[in-house]
């Protein structure tokens, strides 16, 4: 399995890769991009299973992301990893295509449960 | 919005945050009027019903150093992190903060939009607003909630 992180904070992705490590995810291959300008790039080179990603990013925010994405046709499954935690979020996010979202800060717990309900591990 | 509100609300996101992310428990305390020296800061713009507030986290480099480690998993043995690593932790420790700000307050009805973390300029920024220590940790966070109409 191919995970994409895309996060502009280096600390946030290093706290999702030392989070996804102490989760029972299998041995994932793990990318990183900084922005949705970057992801998207990781997206067509690095096929990947999932992509977590963060919402207010400089360049390309995460729904811009998910937008290209998706009209890209790529159907990746895609969840929010991010502090923005209001309904109104949520359904913007949802209708643009993301299956989930996870509120920083997290526990292993909640990150664990949440990926399972979408990927298979 | 008054001021008491928003630093209300801040007094909670920051307190469930850092017992939530870090472990800790958070007291706010006197603030100080001068800084220390050594300090660095990150900070964002908050938007609330059309005004626009500056919320910030300043901290001496040491203090940066055990809230990056702590909010990494890193231990003392680890190697110390250098300054934009710093800023980039203390970033997302503030992004973090004005994320639970923001859905209190939207729950509330208010309308509010988060910017992206930057490096505060210590030149022009004086501490306003609240400060918090850490009761089980060795480290004071200056909120500042400067407000700006937009």
């Amino acid at each position: 399995m191919t995970i994409l992180i895309v996060d502009d904070s280096k600390a946030m992705r290093m706290i999702i890769q030392r989070t996804m490590k102490k989760c029972d995810l299998g041995n994932p291959t793990v990318v990183e991009a900084c922005d949705g300008k970057e992801g998207l790039a990781k997206v067509s080179e690095c096929n990947p299973d999932l992509v977590l990603s963060d919402w207010n990013m400089p360049e390309m925010n995460g729904l811009e992301f998910l937008k290209a994405v998706r009209e890209s046709g790529n159907q990746v499954t895609f969840g929010f990893v991010t502090t923005e935690c209001t309904d109104d979020v949520r359904g913007t996010a949802k209708e643009a295509g993301a299956e989930f979202f996870i509120t920083k800060p997290f526990t292993p717990e909640k990150f664990e449960a949440e990926l399972k309900l979408h990927v298979q591990v | 919005m008054p001021t008491d509100c928003l630093n209300r609300v801040l007094v909670a996101s920051t307190s469930e945050i850092a017992i939530e992310l870090l472990g800790v428990d958070v007291e706010q305390s006197e603030i100080q009027c001068v800084l220390p020296s050594e300090c660095q800061g990150s900070g964002l713009t908050l938007k609330i019903d059309g005004h626009s507030y500056e919320i910030g986290i300043v901290t001496k480099r040491d203090s940066s150093q055990q809230i990056s480690k702590a909010m990494l998993g890193l231990g003392d043995d680890d190697e110390p992190l250098e300054d934009d690593e710093l800023l980039d932790a203390i970033g997302e420790l503030v992004n973090m903060i004005a994320g639970r700000v923001k859905g209190k307050l939207s729950d509330e009805g208010g309308v509010v939009e988060l910017a992206t973390p930057q490096e505060i300029d210590l030149e022009t920024w004086s501490p306003q607003g609240l400060m918090f220590k850490g009761t089980d940790f060795e480290f004071s966070i200056f909120i500042t909630s400067h407000c700006t109409v937009s």
